[in-house]
């Protein structure tokens, strides 16, 4: 019976059709957690620097988090492999209802190497694992393939991670997905899956999820549940999601928009969290959540007939919307809808599109390079088009669909100025120029221009320094503007979140990654607390300050991964644009303002000390030791499974 | 009390309010079984992903309750303040006949070999309680409609607008 502590890995073998199950040892759990932790763990220890991405060398880790299955958001599932996007790490999660199927299945890890001879899908049930044929399957969209499957097994209760013709197609940003819209969407992980002929991983399982105090768990979840609902936060949540953020974001102009020449779009009222209201039919939970913020919509659309999907998040929102200059609900609706179904990361294509936009408006390419299409802002028909086209690599979308560093390859060194991208992969939907913490946390993400690493949003609300202080236990300014003290907001968070990532819980729900609301309550923010949850689920005493060398050894270890592919200090700075260009509207603390050069250099040296690297971003000796992360002591670790 | 008095509240499915989240699944096996499987949870919210429908499926508990009916030794008995349908385990044989009969599949039979379904959390369910949405409600019988109801009024309210541009 499957509890948290022992837990089992699958290792794959596609090309041989081999499996080879082993226990997971306790000593991975202490150090790493889970997820997103393990996943950087065997990554490092199985891959060779130089691997191609898309090789059958390259391995796929899809992990699930220490918590999974508990009646809290315990759901996600983290995808990782070498990134065929950008050659650097490849780590995304997703929620969902996969994670407590697969732990029931008798699964924390399963680790896949090779390439099957033919399209393939792995059926997983009650600790079997068989190889079966997806022929069928192929060409098939994300929710058809997931339908189609269910139909087959006769299992309307089995839960897959698929990938859609984006994937197969090996677009370098295909995500991974399950449900109608859970997405583990950076990084290119459905091009990996693409590229070893695995069109999806179908889990199902009837074993109980058991845990040391069964009691203490439940009554940590009562309590989490009605705290939760006495925040505004949840509130607004349940109601618009994560689009809710928007109307604050476009009016103090934090928003990118036509691709990233300006930071304001108005009228936006098509846009905006209220705007997709009429087209919502209810909300939609991931396991176990008391939130359920996304909607489930019904849109009619003229070119694709009546469309159900899931979403929008804020990302969609503003890559369909702000980015494009595009004031219209019907078409955020559907291409949300689109790269849902055919397997994109919305972020990425979105700013993909931007971009393309751009340089043809400032007459980088022409029609000849666009198969004769004239873009520009303002069309949900040209990117509607565009988006299939990526998609299904036709035309100039073949271009496009090899991200940042190979599409400025092929369209010129002139169109690099351009792309906003950082280690090759795409800058967020968002202006960031005026709010160096965030630029920080993007720019040293260790997957790539990213948000999710460490997004400090606590910083736009300017909260009391003395608060501040007591949370990052350093001073620090209360203007979001200011360079003073945000290494540590950054490096605070970055720990913050490979726990929560590792343990497999939802940012939403236990930080205080959008909202100061959930610090005043007694939801999941402090490592104490996360502590007790680990005790009560798992029985083992892991302490808030062991916590948080668990975040510290995670974060190194993929910075390590990211340093034997040759990335360095170089790789951790914002597109030029930021230093160049002011920002032309907003607020007047936002207006004029753009990055300083000199400030973010030792914004950078500053945030490599408190992590214990060396100016050039290399961990330091010592730091190695402290963390268990000299080359004897991953081999070691790595051995007690792979050796 | 009078068998038509015990049976004075219910857990009420509101399905279009239902998001599908498997807390009020997760919770309820946790809660009487100790451990997470939604095999042995007394509630189940049904999801047909592709479709967008989440249906909550939990005992009625009955009025004329086939599965106390076709019990050959008696063991399911009506809860005297709750009016829950409790399966006594002392009498309980594990015949299954219960889970054939009852039109909800609200009963299920866990790996240890026992009968088990909902017994309301002795008047105060869990399940109802941890819903964020009110997918699921503990009303009086009698009141169980109402919401139903409105629902039902406000999309003819909305018809009457249209028709009469009101």
């Amino acid at each position: 019976m499957p509890t948290a502590l022992e837990s089992r890995i699958a290792y794959i073998d596609l090309s041989k059709k081999k499996v080879n199950v082993k226990t997971t040892p306790r000593e991975w759990v202490k150090q790493l957690l889970g997820g997103r932790g393990v996943s950087a763990l065997i990554l490092y220890g199985l891959l060779k620097s130089e691997v191609d991405p898309l090789s059958p060398e390259n391995v796929l880790v899809i992990s699930i988090g220490l918590m999974a299955g508990i009646p809290l958001p315990s759901a996600r599932v983290n995808i990782g492999a070498k990134s065929p996007l950008t050659g650097a790490i490849g780590s995304s999660n997703c929620g969902g209802h996969f994670a407590p199927e697969m732990r029931r299945a008798g699964f924390d890890h399963i680790v896949i190497v090779g390439r099957a001879e033919e399209p393939t899908y792995l059926w997983i049930s009650d600790g079997t694992i068989e190889f079966r044929r997806a022929t069928q399957l192929w060409g098939l969209d994300t929710v058809e393939a997931q339908e189609a499957i269910k139909d087959e097994l006769g299992d309307h209760s089995a839960q897959s991670l698929v990938i859609g013709p984006a994937g197969e197609n090996l677009v370098r940003y295909a995500n991974v997905r399950t449900g109608v819209k859970s997405s583990a969407g950076r990084t290119g992980m459905g091009a990996v899956m693409g590229s070893k002929n695995l069109k999806a991983v179908t889990v199902r399982g009837s074993w109980d999820i058991e845990f040391a105090y069964p009691d203490k768990v439940l009554d940590l979840c009562i309590r989490f549940n009605e705290n939760l609902r006495k925040t505004r936060f949840f509130t607004v949540m349940q109601v618009y999601g994560t689009m809710h953020i928007f109307s604050y974001t476009n009016t103090a102009g934090i928003v990118r928009v036509k691709n990233s020449q300006s930071n304001q779009l108005f009228p936006s009222d098509n846009i905006e969290a209220e705007a997709v209201r009429p087209y919502s039919v209810g909300h939609e939970g991931c396991y176990g959540c008391p939130i359920q913020c996304r909607h489930r919509y019904v849109v009619e659309s003229p070119r694709y007939g009546l469309i159900y999907d899931e979403g929008p998040e804020y990302t969609s929102q503003g890559c369909w919307g702000s980015m494009m200059a595009i004031n219209s609900t019907e078409c955020m609706l559907v291409c949300n809808h689109l790269v849902n179904r055919l397997g994109l990361d919305t972020l990425e294509t979105g700013s993909m599109i931007a971009w393309a936009i751009e340089i043809f408006e400032k007459g980088l390419i022409d029609e000849k390079a666009t198969d004769g299409m004239t873009l520009r802002w303002g069309s949900p028909e040209i990117v509607y088009e565009l988006i299939e086209k990526i998609a299904y690599r036709k035309g100039f979308g073949a271009i496009l669909a090899e991200g940042p560093k190979r599409a400025i390859e092929k369209l010129g060194s002139a169109t690099a100025y351009y792309n906003m991208n950082v280690k090759g992969m795409s800058w967020l939907q968002t202006e960031d120029r005026a709010i160096p913490s965030f630029v920080l946390g993007v720019c040293v993400s260790t997957r790539g221009a990213d948000h999710l690493r460490s997004r400090p949003a606590i910083d736009l609300f300017g909260l009391p320094k003395e608060f501040l202080e007591k949370l990052y236990g350093a001073p620090m300014t209360s203007d979001y503007t200011s360079y003073e003290g945000k290494e540590r907001m950054v490096w605070g968070n970055e720990l913050e979140y490979a726990v929560i990532d590792s343990l497999g819980l939802c940012k939403f729900a236990c930080s205080h990654f959008i909202t100061p609301h959930s610090i005043y309550t007694d939801t999941f923010n402090s490592y104490q607390e996360l502590s007790e949850l680990i005790y009560y689920v798992t029985g083992l005493e892991v302490t808030g300050d062991q916590l948080k060398t668990c975040g510290e050894r995670i974060y190194t270890l993929e910075r390590m991964f990211n340093l034997r592919e040759g990335f360095t200090r170089k790789d951790d700075y914002p597109p030029q644009r930021y230093f160049d260009e002011p920002l032309p509207s907003g607020l007047p603390i936002v207006r004029g303002k753009r990055m300083d050069r000199e400030k973010y250099e030792k914004l950078l040296d500053a945030y490599y000390t408190l992590h214990g690297w060396d100016s050039n971003g290399v961990p330091k000796a010592e730091t190695l030791r402290r963390l268990g992360l000299t080359e004897e002591g991953i081999k070691a670790l790595v051995g007690e499974v792979f050796g | 009390m009078g068998e038509d008095e015990t049976l004075g509240r219910m857990v009420v499915v509101d399905p279009s309010s239902c998001t599908g989240c498997q807390l009020c699944v997760a919770a309820c096996s946790l809660k009487h079984e100790s451990q997470v499987n939604p095999l042995y949870s007394r509630i189940r919210a049904v999801r047909f992903e592709g479709k967008g429908a989440y249906i909550p499926v939990t005992c009625q508990q009955c009025k004329d309750a086939p599965c106390q009916s076709v019990c050959p030794v008696k063991a399911i008995e009506r809860h005297e303040e709750t009016g829950a349908l409790i399966v006594n385990q002392e009498k309980c044989i594990g015949c299954k006949a219960c889970i054939i009969v009852c039109p909800f599949g609200a009963i299920s039979w866990t790996a240890d070999g026992r009968i088990v379904k909902c017994d309301l959390c002795d008047g105060d369910p869990l399940c109802v309680k941890l819903c964020t949405r009110e997918a699921l409600a503990y009303v009086p019988a009698t009141t169980a409609h109402l919401k139903t109801q409105v629902k039902a009024a406000e999309k003819f309210s909305e018809i009457l607008k249209r028709i009469s541009g009101v």
